[in-house]
């Protein structure tokens, strides 16, 4: 009855699903890649007719270069105080183990069997 | 039907709630779920304030109250805090803990009761009602952990409320009214000459507690990670947005919330890049969202506003399904620490496909919820002109793509493999998650059904090309970049830490402090005390020494030394008396 435990992959072989395989991996981030090249050539062939910062926002690819450059800052923000406040797991409690809320999972939970 | 109607709205839930103990263990949860809709359906068919018209009033003790105003703000709020109250209870059906449905159901009839009150007294009494059944959902986790956070959270909530009940009294003095209606002119600052009164910064601060302004908004992140899979899913749904609601209600066009607002969106991205708990990434998220509500109601214009309404709508039916798939995770798995997950897609397909909705939805992709309603407020900002605030809410909404369209589902679903083989959420729960993925499809793509809901006339069209490609660019751009710091090996890998927040004042400082403090007094107090009792013990030893039989009080005295007294003693009060 133990089969709502996370149990490792023993005995049966772990398989690669289609998102793990690295051709197909390489196959989406082409694919990414195709269509943020799509998306930058796209600007030349429409205008916003009602730009409210003209010089900004009509920039070629502004919002392209802008997204780009702004999830790598907020990234980066985010290990630069990593070293400020990391503190251990037992920091404020001293047995986060404990720390588990109640799952409520009763014995027969509905949908199980199936 | 009159007499149904004059009730406050959600007053089943709150009423049917409390009764829910008497039904089988079983029952219970079926029972909280048919609650939900007969409150909704009631609400719905509930007259509705027309443009001018004035909701019933009610004189108690020389006040004037308005318990119920359903008007074009309020029923939006009324209508999605229903629709959550269904969700959840769906989600919440195999749970088997009369606590969790009988706070589940106060809590959100409290909420929709406090967003149709027409009065501070009758807010004030739904507010302090939400906070007290909330915190059982907490609470009933069971670790001595969730407790303390519980606490914490309740002493936050009452305090708000306190201070809520402190403006509505200043108001009632100084106006004679307790009428919930705008408290700012335009124009009006935080401090000077032209400063917002006494009872508005109260109240300001009461709603600021509970939308969880910056630093003042740990309780969030310390306590919904905290509370059961369950609990989290209500939680998240009504308090926050409760407050959004009060201060669109209050302080529209608030000219100092736009500033706060901007600050919200931008400080819970960084400490959600580094989180560890999914659930309290998604906590994180949540105040990222608030902001955006608060720079809407910051800038006050009819677009701004109902921005902000549809925001909200929207954010309460994605971000419950971010906190469900997630929920299901930490239900199936046990955990929902982004090091311990990895590779579910495998096991928990259903879940991971709805779980890329929601993240997908408040990221703002097209035909999603999210870009029909955060383009709003960020369109608003532009109409207005006010460029740094256009450009901190496009920093945010990459911030968004990056902790809730990708961190979420790629590090519980992708990633790397944890070798962890769960079932597939509960059917209720994997019920509860399509309704809710369905309907940020379908506000996406019918998103004139939205628009319908709001206080002001619509004159947006959200699928403009010019608004698709940008936005598009931004969230492709964005996930680009997550492809190249993760082949470059620059994305943070997720550790195992806690990470310090304004919370560490009152949960290490203030203790540390009022320790140091403690100590002083101890050291005060037994130095007095010593020297007291020293003092003390002399005097006592010294009369015991004199009263002694060998003492030179106690001692047998002649009868010549007694006979001389007694004639001094004489003579004196002789002279006493004649002079």
């Amino acid at each position: 009855m133990n089969h709502d435990s996370p149990s490792t992959a023993d005995g049966s072989p772990s398989y690669p699903s289609w998102f793990e395989r690295p051709e197909n991996i390489q196959r989406i981030i082409t694919a990414l890649v195709v269509a943020c090249v799509l998306l930058v050539v796209a600007d030349l062939f429409y205008e916003n007719p009602h730009p409210h910062f003209g010089k900004v926002e009509t920039f070629f690819g502004f919002q392209a270069w802008f997204g780009f450059i702004a999830f790598v800052v907020v990234v980066f923000s985010g290990t630069s105080i990593r070293p400020l406040i990391k503190k251990p797991e037992t920091y404020y409690d001293p047995e986060p183990e404990n720390d588990s809320p109640r799952l409520d999972r009763p014995d027969e939970t509905p949908g199980d069997k199936a | 039907m009159s007499f149904l109607t004059s009730l406050p709205p959600g007053w089943p839930m709150i009423v049917g709630g409390v009764f829910l103990w008497l039904l089988p263990k079983r029952g219970q949860a079926i029972g909280a779920l048919c609650l939900a809709v007969l409150s909704g359906l009631l609400f719905w068919f509930s007259p509705v304030l027309g443009e001018g018209e004035s909701a019933a009033t009610v004189s108690l003790l020389g006040a004037e109250l308005t318990p119920i105003r359903i008007d074009s703000l309020s029923r939006p709020f009324g209508l999605v805090f229903h629709i959550a109250a269904i969700v959840s209870s769906i989600y919440a059906l195999h749970v088997r803990d009369p606590r969790q449905h009988i706070a589940g159901m106060v809590y959100a009839g409290a909420a929709i009761g406090a967003c149709c009150a027409g009065d501070l007294m009758t807010l004030f009494v739904f507010w302090e009602l939400t906070a007290i059944s909330s915190v059982f959902l907490v609470w009933a986790s069971d670790t001595p952990a969730a407790y303390r956070a519980g606490m914490r959270y309740l002493i936050i909530q009452v305090g708000s409320g306190v201070l809520l009940l402190t403006g509505a009294i200043i108001q009632y003095v100084e106006t004679g009214s307790l009428t919930f209606s705008l408290f700012v002119r335009e124009g009006q600052t935080l401090f000077g000459a032209d400063a917002i009164s006494p009872a508005a910064w109260c109240v300001l601060l009461a709603f600021a507690i509970k939308c969880a302004f910056p630093l003042l908004h740990n309780w969030l992140q310390d306590s919904y990670p905290k509370a059961t899979v369950t609990g989290t899913v209500f939680l998240s749904a009504f308090t926050t947005k409760l407050a959004v609601y009060s201060l669109a209600r209050g302080f529209a066009g608030f000219d100092p919330l736009i500033t706060v607002g901007c600050v919200m969106t931008l400080f819970p991205i960084i400490f959600a890049v580094i989180e560890n708990d999914l659930r309290r990434v998604l906590a994180y998220s949540l105040n990222n969202q608030l902001g955006f509500m608060v720079v809407g109601v910051g800038i006050g214009t009819e677009l701004a506003i109902n921005g902000t309404v549809a925001h909200a709508f929207c954010h309460i039916i994605y971000k419950s399904l971010l906190f469900m798939s997630v929920g299901a995770v930490l239900f199936r798995v046990g955990t929902a620490k982004a090091t311990e997950l990895g590779g579910l897609h495998k096991s928990m397909p259903w879940t991971t496909i709805f779980c890329m909705i929601g993240a997908g939805a408040i990221s703002g992709f097209p035909l999603l919820s999210g870009f029909v309603s955060k383009s709003m407020i960020i369109s608003a900002a532009a109409e207005e002109h006010l460029f740094w605030v256009w450009i901190v809410l496009l920093i945010a909404s990459a911030g968004v793509m990056e902790h809730s369209g990708i961190k979420i589902p790629f590090f519980a679903f992708f990633a790397h493999d944890s070798g962890k083989r769960v079932k597939e959420a509960p059917w209720n729960m994997l019920v509860a998650m399509g309704i809710a993925a369905f309907s940020c499809v379908a506000l996406g793509i019918a998103y004139p059904l939205l628009y319908r809901l709001l206080p002001f006339e619509v004159d947006y069209h959200p699928y403009t090309v010019t608004h698709v490609v940008t936005q598009l660019q931004l969230l492709l751009f964005a996930a680009l970049a997550f492809v190249a710091l993760m082949k470059s090996g620059l994305y943070p890998a997720e550790q195992r830490a806690v990470n310090l927040d304004a919370d560490w004042f009152y949960r290490r400082l203030l203790p540390k402090a009022t320790r140091g403090g403690k100590v002083a007094i101890e050291l005060v107090d037994q130095t007095f005390r010593h020297d007291f009792l020293l003092t003390l013990r002399s005097l006592l030893r010294l009369a015991q020494r004199s009263f002694s039989v060998n003492g030179w009080i106690g001692q047998t005295w002649s009868t010549s030394t007694m006979a001389f007294w007694a004639a001094t003693l004489l003579a004196v009060s002789l002279v006493l008396y004649y002079t």
